[in-house]
């Protein structure tokens, strides 16, 4: 009887087609591409970092991030008022002032210069085995006044907020929040 | 919750900005300026789609329907993120039960929808007493109780969208000149939130200042009453934005992330400056009206994200034109249309195995195929998978199938044509009812989660269900008038919708072993598959043993549209087992209204043919 073939045969073709087009959309391209977007972070993370100038906060040493190339550079985003960051300063500085390979830039989101110098001052008292900052070779104070670099550049609104910058000058890790010296040291063995 | 509160007082409060919004109701942008965000990426629920089908969603959610009266529901959406203060007084969110009206205090109110404000204040009015009901197992809640979470859920999502772009619109906050000056601004009528954020400190610090000074607000100078409404308002607004994550426009890795996630949660990174630099002045464009510069800033807009994005994005023009040309819905009418044709003006097409007298009604059947397929097959390659995972998409799977078999096997006799295009549009009208709230096209729940599965073992049961069903269509007109349709024709459906069902149900089997780690677990929904594939023996072995004469035969085979009912839908219902994904309460009286016309129906035909074989 013709109309059971053909019942079976429409229906088979059916079911064929399904799995035919299954199988042609899992092999394309795009829905490859689409299962593999967990890499994308690490994508996003070697993205080339821009370059950008900055001061000293006593303005006695005008460099630019490329002058660093070749060695790992931290970017510490902070502020006299944000609690985290002033805990883990004096790590920062400690970790930049015994590995001397790597920069440290502190960068101050305060709104004026007078408010980071005195807490400078204060910090250097509190903790004596700390190095002088404004004669550290590898440590700077940059006070960003009108958030040209963290807002602007770096997209940094919440305090603190730590980049490590490969020697490559590309963006490595990103440590949002609180950061511990083992973090910071982890983040600067990474590739 | 208390997100709202601030909400209403950072968007309300301050005369400034609803003036302002006020102001603005005069210069819009076009609404062909504003579909050119249709096809904008934005990831949502687990998806990345366009925003077309975010704000269609959203729509649904928050109103109950599919698109505003006079607006598209794309316009309603972008009107939603850029002026908020005026969509939060807009009347747009459903309340059509009388028992929630009644619970939220509109007991006496005869309008059907709402304003966000009204709504909000009233359930923030009624928080501890919803806490609770949101702490309860979702199995002891009420259907009052769910209906009000439900409300709770739209109302959140449509409060993250009204604050979903308030960091960058240019009208939040008024500076006096003197503050201008001081904080060294540009000279603006008024600022964003990014541009006051910059100072921040300087407003803390200053408002801690004055409170030291002053305890009482009438005391407090017009410049002190400026700082401390600035303060206010920011950090306000930061708290409404935390936790909004609604708008994911930037392409952060695998999971995107907010404008707001980019401020409040550590996302931001340099490469992302040219993406915010751009929301930022498309927000400008739009209070200022610049069309010209709009549409060039939108370009630049989708042409950066799509660069950022790991993912493709090269789907998003296809489904816009899915939402757009809404090819079920024209399927459905050219269905209706068919049987029109066939059985209302010319009952005497209905008669036996002639050919019909108007064949058009075969040129308008392929149309409606056509057009029934070609969706199917946009919403695979946009979903890239086979449309079979919801009880929604089975629906549309099933109609096609029966489309299809209809159309090759019964083309020439109108009266197959007529069955088949009735149900075939019963079906595709009955599946907006179980879809999902919000977007159809959601992403698959884990299990469901391999393509290889959802292509053989959901395609076989679908295509069983569906030849089933049309098996009992068929039994349905041979007891109508049995020349109709020949008995060898309703055995071989019947052995057809065995073969497919019993297969698939065994290919489900060996799915669940894998999945679950055994084979069979009594499961409502494995019962309901094997609950069709037993009766179909049953009725095939009665069949062949002659205990079941043809008419009998017949009869039990229209019966098979109940079974594949109680397997397809009626099991859901109980909302139990490991099928979770095909749970719905909805339109159960609809199902017990189908299943006993059915009885009634089969019970009619098979003693009028009986009668008249006497």
């Amino acid at each position: 009887m013709l109309p059971k073939f053909l019942v079976l045969l429409v229906v088979g073709a059916l079911v064929a087609l399904a799995c035919g087009v299954d199988y042609s959309l899992s092999t394309h391209a795009w829905v490859q591409q689409r299962v593999s977007a967990e890499s994308a972070e690490q994508k996003n993370t070697a993205q080339a970092v821009p370059d950008f100038s900055f001061e000293d906060i006593d303005q006695s040493r005008a460099q630019s991030l490329r002058d660093f190339a070749g060695s790992p550079v931290i970017i510490n985003f902070w502020a006299t008022w944000c609690a985290p960051c002033v805990a883990e300063l004096p790590m920062l500085i400690a970790l930049a002032d015994a590995q001397r390979d790597v920069k440290l830039l502190l960068i101050s989101q305060d709104s004026s210069q007078k408010t980071i110098d005195d807490f400078l001052e204060r910090l250097r008292r509190n903790n004596p085995s700390l190095p002088a900052l404004k004669t550290s070779p590898n440590i700077f104070v940059v006070w960003d006044e009108n958030k040209r670099i963290s807002h602007n550049l770096f997209q940094t609104y919440k305090l603190p907020e730590t980049w490590i910058i490969t020697p490559a000058q590309t963006l490595g890790k990103k440590i949002v929040g609180l950061a511990s010296a083992d973090d910071v040291r982890r983040a600067l063995l990474q590739k | 919750m208390i997100h709202w509160l601030i909400l209403l007082w950072c968007l309300v409060a301050l005369p400034s900005i609803a003036e302002t919004d006020a102001q603005r109701e005069t210069q819009k942008i076009q609404p062909h300026d504003i579909h050119l965000m249709a096809d904008m990426a934005v990831m949502h629920e687990g998806r990345i789609k366009p925003m077309e089908s975010v704000a269609r969603a959203t729509f649904r959610k928050v109103a109950g329907r599919s698109a505003p009266d006079d607006i598209s529901a794309l316009e309603w959406f972008v009107a939603a993120a850029f002026t908020p203060s005026v969509a939060m007084t807009q009347e747009v969110i459903a309340m059509g039960s009388a028992p929630l009206k009644a619970w939220l205090g509109f007991a006496d109110d005869k309008r059907k929808n709402f304003s966000f404000l009204e709504t909000a204040s009233a359930l923030d009015a009624r928080l501890p007493v919803l806490q609770k009901m949101m702490d309860k197992p979702a199995a002891d809640q009420s259907s009052l109780e769910k209906e009000i979470i439900g409300l709770y859920a739209a109302v959140q999502d449509y409060s993250h969208l009204l604050t979903s772009l308030t960091l960058m619109l240019p009208d939040r906050f008024t500076l006096s000149p003197a503050l201008q000056t001081q904080l060294g601004l540009e000279k603006k009528d008024s600022y964003t939130y990014l541009e006051i954020y910059r100072h921040a400190d300087f407003f803390m610090n200053a408002l801690k200042k004055i409170r030291a000074k002053k305890n009482n607000v009438a005391l407090y100078t017009a410049q002190e009453m400026n700082i401390a409404q600035i303060s206010y308002a920011l950090s306000g607004m930061t708290a409404t934005g935390d936790g909004n994550t609604f708008l994911r426009v930037v392409p952060t890795g695998a999971e995107w992330s907010s404008l707001w996630q980019l401020v409040n949660d550590g996302k931001g990174a340099p490469h992302y400056r040219a993406l915010m630099e751009q929301w930022k002045k498309l927000a400008w464009l739009y209070y200022h009206h610049h069309p010209q510069q709009w549409r060039e800033t939108l370009a630049n807009l989708k042409r950066e994200t799509g660069k950022l994005s790991p993912q493709p994005l090269n789907t998003l023009a296809l489904e816009v034109f899915y939402h757009h040309a809404n090819l079920y819905a024209w399927a459905a009418a050219l269905y209706g249309v068919v049987f029109a044709l066939i059985l209302l003006p010319l009952p005497a097409n209905t008669s036996a195995n002639k050919p019909a007298r108007i064949p058009f009604h075969q040129y308008i059947f392929a149309a409606a195929v056509v057009c029934h397929a070609l969706s199917i097959v946009l919403r695979m390659i946009i979903l890239g998978r086979p449309p079979v995972s919801s009880l929604y998409e089975s629906l549309l799977f099933v109609s096609l199938v029966l489309a299809v078999i209809t159309f090759v096997v019964g083309r020439q006799r109108a009266l197959y044509m007529a069955a088949g295009s009735l149900f075939c549009a019963f079906l595709l009208l009955i599946s907006p009812v179980y879809a999902p709230a919000g977007d159809s096209m959601g992403v698959l729940v884990a299990v469901l989660n391999t393509r290889f599965w959802l292509a053989t073992h959901v395609v076989c049961i679908t295509v069983g269900y569906a030849v089933a069903f049309l098996a009992g269509i068929l039994a349905h007109l041979h007891l109508w008038k049995k020349e109709t349709v020949l008995p060898e024709l309703l055995r071989s459906m019947a052995l057809s919708a065995l073969l497919f069902t019993s297969v698939g149900t065994m290919l489900g089997g060996i799915w669940a072993d894998q999945s679950w780690g055994r084979f069979w677990g009594w499961d409502p929904k494995e019962n309901g598959a094997l609950l069709i594939v037993l009766w179909l023996i049953w009725l095939l072995h009665g069949r062949m043993t002659n205990m079941l004469q043809p008419r009998a035969f017949a009869a039990f085979l229209a019966c098979t549209n109940i079974m594949v009912a109680v397997a397809w839908l009626g099991v859901n219902l109980l909302g139990t087992g490991l099928h979770s994904y095909g749970f719905t309460n909805a339109a159960g009286v609809g199902f017990v209204a189908f299943c006993v016309a059915e009885m009634i129906i089969i019970t009619f035909l098979f003693f009028r043919s009986r009668h008249h074989a006497s």
